[in-house]
Formats: C-alpha cells, structure tokens, sequence
C-alpha cells in the first residue's frame, strides 16, 4: 500500500486520464462509423 | 534585466532533491521502448526533419523540372507522383509529426505534469510513423508507381492508381491512428495533469492551440479514415461510392475530404499560433496583448473551419446559395485571424525588442502568414475564385501559409526552445543567416508563382506554355537557395546539439515566462516529479 499522497494523486490523475481517453477513443470511432455508414445507408 | 525571483523558488522544490535523471542505459531500452516524453518528443522531431528533407527533395525535383518550358527530367507520370508525395509527406511527415514532438517536449513542462498522461500510447503513436512512411513511400519503387493523383486523392483518377493504391490508403490509416491516439494523449494530458493552479486560462498559449488542435484531429481525422477506406473498396471490392457510371458521385468525395481538409490545414497552423504567441512577449519584453481574445479566436478559427470546406470546390457547380455561404462564412475567419495578427502587433508595439534568430523568423511568420491570409480571402471570393481555381495562385497561396507560416514557426521554435532542450546554445550567427536567406528565397520561390496562377498557369503539370518561362525560372532559382538554405539549419541543430561550447542558462533567455523556464537546461529526465504550485505571477498574460 502506497502512502505516498503525491505517489496516490498521480495515479488519481492517470486512473482519470484513462478514462478521458476512452471517451475520445469512442467520439473518433463513432466518427469513422457514421461516416463510413451514412454513405452505405444514406444512398 | 530582472528576472522572477518565483521561478528559482519552484526550481528548488522540484529538482534540488532529485535529479531525475535516470535514463534507461541501452540504446533500444532508450529509443525504442522509451515512455519518457523528452525522448518521444526528440523521435517526433528526428523524424520530421528527416521527412522535410525528403520532402524537400521531391519539390526541388519539381522546381528543377519546372525551370524552364518542355520535359527535361523526369516522366510526366513521375512528376505527378514528385507532386502527390512532396504533399502527402511535407502534411503528414514533416509538419505534423513536428508539431507534435514540439507538444511532447512541452505541454508537460509547460503545465507542470511529470509527463503525458499515458505514455505507453505515447510510444506507440510514435512509431507507427516510420513503418506508415516507409509503405507509403515505397510505393515509389513499385511496377505500379506511387500516387499520382495529388493528394486530395479525387477519383476517379486516383482509382487509375495500380495495386500500390492499397499501400497508400493502408499508410494514410495507420497516419490517421497515429495522430488520433497522440491527440487523445494530449487532451487528456491537458485536461488531467496540470498542476496545482494551472487553471485553463493561465495555460499557455502554446499549450491552448494544441488543446484545440487535438480535438480538430480527433473530429477529422476519421473523416479522411472514412473517405480512404471507401476509395479503397471502390478500386478493389467492386463498390461504387465514387464511380458515377455505377451509380456513385465523384464530388461526394470532394465533400468529404474537403469536410476533413480545411480543418487539416489549420491543424497544420493553430500550433504555430501558439508558438508566436509565446515568442513575440519575450523578446518584446512584454506580456501577450489580449491573452483572452487569443483563446476565443483560436477556438473561433477551429469551429469556423468545419463550416468552409466548399470553398476548396466552388467550381464543381453548387447552388449559389451554397457558393454564397460558403465564401461568406471563409471570409469570417478573417475576424479572429485578424484578432490575433492585431494582438501580435500590440504585443511587439513600444515593446523593448530584440531581434534573435527566434523573433527573427516569429516576425517572419506574422508578414508572410498574412500575405497568405490575404491572398485567401481573394479565393474565398465565389467569382473571382472561378478564374483563380487550379492554377498557381492556389499553389501561391497555401505555401505562402505552410513554409513562411507553419514552417518559419518551426524554426522559431526550434530556435527558441532548443538551447532549454540540450542546454546548449546555437550559433546566433548562423541562426541570422538561415533566417535571412530563407525569407528572401522564399519569396523568390513563391510571390512569382501568384503571377502565374493570376495569368492562368494550371497547377501539377510538369510542362507548360512559354510566357509562364521567366517566372517559372525565378520560382526554380528561389526553390533551389530555399532547399540549399535548409541544410544551414540542418548544420545549426547539429552544432548545437553535438558540438556548442555554448552552455545555455536555466532561463535562456532574457525573462521568458512559462514553467519550462524554470527548469534546469537541459530538463532533468524525469521532471516536475513534484508539481510545482503555480501562482498567478507565473504567467505572462497576468500581468
């Protein structure tokens, strides 16, 4: 067990930062799908 | 000159009691497996200097064509794969790729974070690079050739491209995750790691532009990934998206790439902002003039270019309605751009300034970039763009905003921040004369090339009528001292990386702001292991 707080806040942010990039993760592939998508179904 | 007594005090809480300094000993360890931002920033960085020189040779091979009327040198087919690949590497290989080294080595030191925030990502954004523009440029020595169609790619000409096609659009993916996994690293490096008092408003600039930056390459980039895959399918699986004898519409590709192009071409030039905004205030000697409006334009340009990108095809025969929207919502950008070129002009007025190689190229950027910004509002106008379109005026225009734009601000910044990278200083000298000699070539290079386009020479055409010889002569005399001055700052970097006697202090230069500044020069491996508390005199624009 870390008791470090500045150790621990770090993994708080990078834990967060994990999380950010998963939501961007999804927002580029929904972008990609929609694309690709509209043009098959959108004709 | 006086210098922030707060600095030498976030200085001592972080580094006093630990170097950080712990690099990894071997070479792969070091280069191939890194994970420390400095190191992938540095690869970033080798290799767009790398693709600017091959980039670069593949214009002179166009220049040198071009030097006078007829075919001298290369195939016509060669020549249009010279013209397609000099874009697609100068854009994805040399630009890009440098502003996102520039981001690695300095959005954490400038936010005061450890690092970027998922740094094994970070490497492996790094180094699909190499592999994506090794298949793309080996295409060149296939039976089939490289592409040929320019690098909007419009089909159905581009589906005349052999089998290499499938390289090409395979290296553009690969292009694509790249630069969407390293904006994801940055948003969320921004977003999570600052440090304690690095509210967004206090970020710099720099920091600010690639925020935005990386959420335009995020919205866009799938957008071209789209566009590629459905070129693909249509050249080998038989589909019709853009074959119109099968049912399909070329000039829906024109919209889709273009939805992904403008916006690409500020992607190319918002971190250049940035970079200007940081230099202009030091070497003024005064804080950034309209930090706020700074923000908002830049967030402005960034919303406005998702809604212009017609104005790249007003000649395919829209509805005037359409053609009227589209120039007049282009013609808006010029509103926030011009905030900006206004605010740098305060910025430097009645400012105590000093002309280093850095201000030089900064003061540079903001002429020239504005010679391009003007000759862009006469292609926005609808009319007048009918006669403009496909000539090289268009070719004018966008270097006037790529080489003495994004090109002259990253040469500033690497003016500007490379005696804090290696701790060593350039040669001043030198410095001057890359800087002079390159915007006098420069302009012999392209200010011609408006006269042409203006008396209707078409664009990506090795062979031309003879009244377009002299200045075609001239544009070529220019290309060729611009190609040759670049080797000065190849010669420049080396110096003062490997050989500079020329230690560079802590602050470099004369009070500069930004928490990168407070940092020893070089930066430790590891640095701002312990955040540092940021106040509000800590930044220039709070003053």
């Amino acid at each position: 067990m870390n008791n470090d707080p500045q150790a621990n806040e770090l993994k708080r942010k990078r834990a967060q930062a994990v999380r950010t990039a998963w939501v961007l993760g999804f927002i580029a592939v929904a972008i990609f799908v929609t694309f690709i998508g509209s043009a098959i179904f959108g004709r | 000159m006086s210098t922030e007594t707060t600095y030498t005090d976030v200085n001592e809480t972080h580094d006093e009691h630990d170097h950080g300094d712990h690099k990894p000993t071997g070479f792969l360890d070091r280069w191939l497996f890194t994970t420390n931002h400095k190191d992938i920033g540095t690869l970033y960085l080798i290799f767009s200097l790398t693709m600017f020189m091959i980039g670069g040779a593949m214009a002179m091979v166009i220049r040198a064509e071009l030097f006078m009327p007829g075919l001298q040198l290369v195939e016509p087919d060669f020549f249009n794969q010279m013209t397609t690949m000099h874009a697609l590497v100068m854009v994805f290989g040399a630009v890009m790729p440098a502003w996102v080294g520039f981001a690695n080595w300095l959005v954490p030191m400038m936010i005061g974070a450890p690092d970027m925030a998922l740094p094994r990502m970070n490497n492996w954004s790094f180094w699909i690079l190499p592999f994506a523009f090794s298949m793309l440029l080996s295409t060149l020595f296939m039976d089939s050739g490289g592409p040929a169609a320019g690098w909007t790619m419009y089909p159905p000409l581009v589906l005349q491209t052999g089998t290499s096609f499938a390289f090409v659009v395979f290296a553009i993916h690969m292009m694509g995750v790249s630069s969407i996994m390293g904006s994801i690293n940055i948003i969320a490096t921004i977003f999570n790691m600052r440090a304690p008092g690095m509210t967004l408003l206090r970020m710099p600039m720099f920091v600010w532009t690639w925020l935005i930056t990386a959420f335009l390459l995020i919205a866009v980039m799938p957008v071209l990934a789209g566009a590629v895959t459905m070129l693909l399918t249509d050249h080998f699986f038989a589909t019709n998206f853009f074959n119109a004898a099968g049912g399909g519409d070329p000039v829906m590709f024109q919209h889709i790439f273009w939805f992904f192009g403008h916006p690409e071409v500020y992607i190319l030039i918002l971190p250049a902002f940035g970079v200007i905004s940081e230099i202009l205030p030091t070497f003024s000697r005064k804080p950034l003039f309209g930090y706020s409006s700074m923000v908002y334009a830049t967030a402005t340009i960034a919303f406005l270019s998702f809604i212009v990108w017609a104005h790249h095809m007003f000649t395919v025969g829209m509805p005037l309605q359409g053609e009227l929207f589209f120039m007049y919502a282009t013609m808006l950008i010029s509103v926030p751009t011009g905030v900006k070129v206004f605010n740098w002009i305060s910025t430097m007025w009645q400012g105590s300034m000093t002309f280093e190689t850095p201000m030089l190229f900064a003061i540079g950027f903001v002429v020239l970039f504005t010679i391009g910004g003007l000759s862009g509002l006469m292609l926005a106008i609808t009319a007048a763009d009918f006669q403009y379109h496909d000539t090289y005026f268009v070719v004018a225009h966008f270097h006037y905003v790529l080489v003495p734009g994004s090109i002259f601000a990253l040469m500033a910044a690497t003016y500007y921040w490379l005696p804090k990278f290696t701790g060593n200083m350039y040669s001043e000298k030198w410095g001057k004369i890359h800087f002079w000699l390159s915007a006098i070539s420069v302009n012999v290079l392209f200010f011609p090339q408006h006269y042409l386009g203006l008396a209707g020479m078409p664009r990506r055409i090795p062979d031309y009528s003879p009244q377009f010889a002299d200045f075609n002569m001239i544009s070529s005399i220019g290309g060729f001292a611009f190609g040759a001055t670049q080797l000065i700052f190849v010669g420049v970097v080396w110096h003062c990386v490997f050989r500079s006697k020329v230690k560079a202090t802590a602050m470099v230069w004369e009070n500069p702001r930004g928490l990168e500044w407070t940092l020893e020069s070089p930066p430790a491996y590891h640095s701002f292991t312990t955040p540092p508390e940021v106040t509000h005199n800590m930044v220039r624009h709070a003053e």
